[in-house]
């Protein structure tokens, strides 16, 4: 224990010397502050109207109740807004008073549709004899938010795991291992003491930024047990790039295809069908993703934090003895 | 000068040889095709689901009944359930989606709108507007509203879903990789001192940074050539494909040597790496969903270069976006190798290493 505490301090230590730990900490909050920006206008997106003025104000005022509207005096300028690359419908009138849609093209459906229902609306006397009603079923947090959390929780984990990863290879490039090797110390110990500053820093990362994004009332226990199982992800990731990188050089590249399966495992989670996804199952980030997010939108129990930890536990273990050799050789 | 740049390029593609960057890119590229072509689907509606359940018995009953199976041909998420309990477990169950109950009020149909609770005011109005007008066109002709399309061409043109993802990998790994592997090779030879070496020699900076940004620019061609190739074979548009992969691999390899100088070893500048690449990420939702474009997301630079991409790849037609976005890239490439240059000097005129 002694020893694994040396080597944490150790570590630690040369962290703070280098500003690193700074670093780490602070670059999660900066993206989560950036993030809180992002999610604000991701809950007032709307479609996008560019209107003639001479259309008139009530006209304006309609549009405003479907999206956001920019007024624009002629065609022209109507015409280059259009063309941007964002989805933009152009609404004008001619002379004789009919109301026009002008379209890029390559919009979407409800970009090219809305418009037109809009003004037929406003201009078809035929009146429905239905009436309508809205009600919702609380769910206030939109996807965009929670997704966002997870995936920033997600780049704690990537961020943690490459500075350890970084600093095996430091490690290595300074010969200290190989001065390790030759005392007491085991090879358990030296990788529980590597371990401490990446875990530790995680789960004091992952409360400021939910936090920071709104979501401070998710359960903080559900979120403490799955951050504890997904510092497993951490370790491993640091293991891999640290074991299989014989210089930085090697390292970053390294970094770069174990980001990989991190983004493919959120990108999957979210945009395959529910039957390709043991294409990405495999993946340990993609328990920790969906055990986040069903945190944060309140459905997970603690059954589910259970499987969700114990599919990362075991497939951390299992890609652990897959590449001991590759990992005891690569920090001997 | 020219010597020398030629010479230190074939240095740099020699180290990058040695520490696998071309397998790994030609790798990742690959890895890529075979998700594009044969994991994620072609067709893949990122629409919400809609589930139904309708307990009017009136008059215009089959009409409704009509405009939801239509609907549901048209869309494939939409969904007739048999009761509003039902409704709403699904709903729980899958949160991008909404429900409709189509009941009797004093003897008129009424739709109660089940939302889930995030969505805001302008889309529900845009919803409810959309289900009135299909039940009118249902009961009274249409009436065609006159629309102008400034692309003609690009209106026909449905891009396969598994298609859409080779624009993002184009811009996200293809152009970006510079951003990512540059630092690496400067902190390398930092700790080896070449720099400083290679300072008491007649080499210059200039080329020094210029054979780098080469080697990136190359790395960048290989990885979208063999993407774009065993994806969409000849029916891209490879010459500006290869302008805009330079140009993009340029800009990306200059913020990253930027960045790089900020910090004396990858570790440090690693975390900031992977903070940047997220930002650079943003982008990623508007290009799914055009519009919605704020303006943290248009002040990203990958948020055109994801359009102009596309753009390239499949013949959009608005030519405005593409030009604007080599314009762009061309110009924070001169402006930005000068001051890649000039921070490099003066690292080098503080600390006599960078």
């Amino acid at each position: 224990m002694r020893r694994i505490w040396a080597i944490f301090c150790r570590d630690l230590s040369s962290s703070m010397r280098e500003f690193l730990l700074l670093y780490m900490i602070f670059a999660p909050i900066f993206l989560a502050l950036l993030f809180r920006i992002f999610i604000s206008s991701a809950g007032s997106a709307a479609l996008m109207f560019a209107v003639d003025e001479r259309v008139g104000e009530d006209v304006i005022g309609t549009f405003k109740k479907y999206g956001s509207v920019e007024v624009y005096k002629n065609v022209e300028e109507i015409k280059r807004r259009v063309a941007g690359a964002d989805d933009v419908a152009g609404i004008t009138i001619n002379e004789s008073g009919d109301y026009i849609v002008i379209l890029d093209g390559g919009e979407t459906h409800d970009t090219r549709e809305i418009p037109k229902m809009i003004i037929r609306d406003m201009v078809d006397p035929r009146q429905l004899e239905i009436s309508f009603s809205v009600r919702d079923l609380g769910v206030t947090r939109s996807p965009v938010a929670r997704v966002g959390a997870a995936s920033l929780i997600l780049t704690v984990f990537a961020l943690a795991g490459a500075v350890i990863g970084f600093n095996i290879i430091e490690e290595k490039e300074g010969k200290t291992l190989s001065a390790i090797n030759v005392t007491p110390v085991r090879r358990f110990e030296f990788i529980a003491g590597k371990s401490i500053t990446g875990l530790a820093v995680s789960i004091m990362i992952v409360y400021p930024v939910l936090w920071i994004l709104d979501m401070w009332s998710v359960d903080k226990a559900k979120i403490f047990a799955m951050t504890l199982s997904s510092s497993a992800i951490t370790i491993l990731a640091g293991f891999l790039i640290g074991a299989m990188s014989g210089n930085q050089v090697e390292g970053i590249a390294n970094l770069k295809v174990s980001m990989l399966p991190l983004s493919a495992s959120v990108v999957g989670a979210l945009m395959l069908p529910p039957d390709k996804h043991f294409f990405v199952s495999w993946i340990p980030t993609y328990w920790s993703f969906k055990g986040f997010d069903e945190i944060i939108k309140n459905s997970a129990s603690w059954g589910q934090i259970g499987i969700y930890s114990a599919w990362i536990l075991g497939l951390v273990l299992a890609a652990f003895l897959v590449l001991s050799k590759r990992i005891k050789r690569g920090i001997a | 000068m020219l010597k020398r740049y030629i010479s230190l390029l074939k240095k740099d593609i020699k180290i990058a040889f040695r520490n696998q960057f071309f397998a790994i890119v030609i790798g990742v590229a690959l890895l890529f095709v075979g998700l594009i072509n044969f994991l994620i689907p072609g067709e893949l509606s990122l629409k919400p689901s809609v589930y139904y359940f309708i307990g009017y018995e009136g008059r215009i009953k089959p009409a409704l009944e009509q405009v939801l199976e239509e609907a549901g041909r048209e869309h494939g998420n939409v969904h007739r359930k048999g009761s509003v309990e039902e409704i709403e477990a699904e709903m729980r169950k899958d949160y991008n989606s909404l429900g409709m109950v189509i009941g009797d009020l004093e003897g008129k149909p009424h739709i109660e709108f089940i939302m889930q609770g995030h969505e805001n005011e302008k889309v529900i109005n845009a919803l409810v507007l959309s289900i009135k007008d299909n039940i009118r066109s249902r009961m009274h002709a249409d009436k065609e509203i006159k629309t102008v399309f400034l692309n003609q061409d690009q209106d026909a043109k449905k891009i396969p879903f598994n298609h859409t993802w080779i624009p993002v990998f184009v811009v996200m790994e293809s152009v970006l990789l510079g951003f990512f592997m540059i630092a690496v090779l400067i902190f390398l030879e930092k700790d080896e001192r070449t720099l400083t070496a290679y300072m008491v020699s007649p080499g210059r900076i200039p080329e020094y940074l210029a054979s780098k940004i080469t080697l990136m620019a190359i790395l960048g061609c290989i990885s979208s050539l063999t993407l774009v190739f065993l994806t969409l074979g000849l029916r891209a548009e490879y010459l500006s494909l290869f302008v805009f992969v330079v140009l993009g691999s340029i800009a990306a390899a200059i913020s990253g040597l930027i960045l790089a100088s900020f910090f004396n070893n990858v570790s440090q500048a690693s975390v900031w790496i992977i903070a940047f690449s997220l930002i650079l990420a943003l982008p990623f939702m508007s290009y799914y969903f055009p519009s919605f474009a704020p303006l943290i997301v248009k002040a990203v630079p990958t948020y055109y270069l994801l359009f102009a991409a596309r753009e390239i790849l499949f013949f959009g037609g608005n030519r405005g976006v593409l030009y604007s976005a080599l314009k762009g890239l061309a110009l924070f490439d001169i402006a930005g190798y000068l001051a890649a240059v000039a921070v490099y000097r003066l690292r080098l005129t503080k600390s006599q290493e960078v």
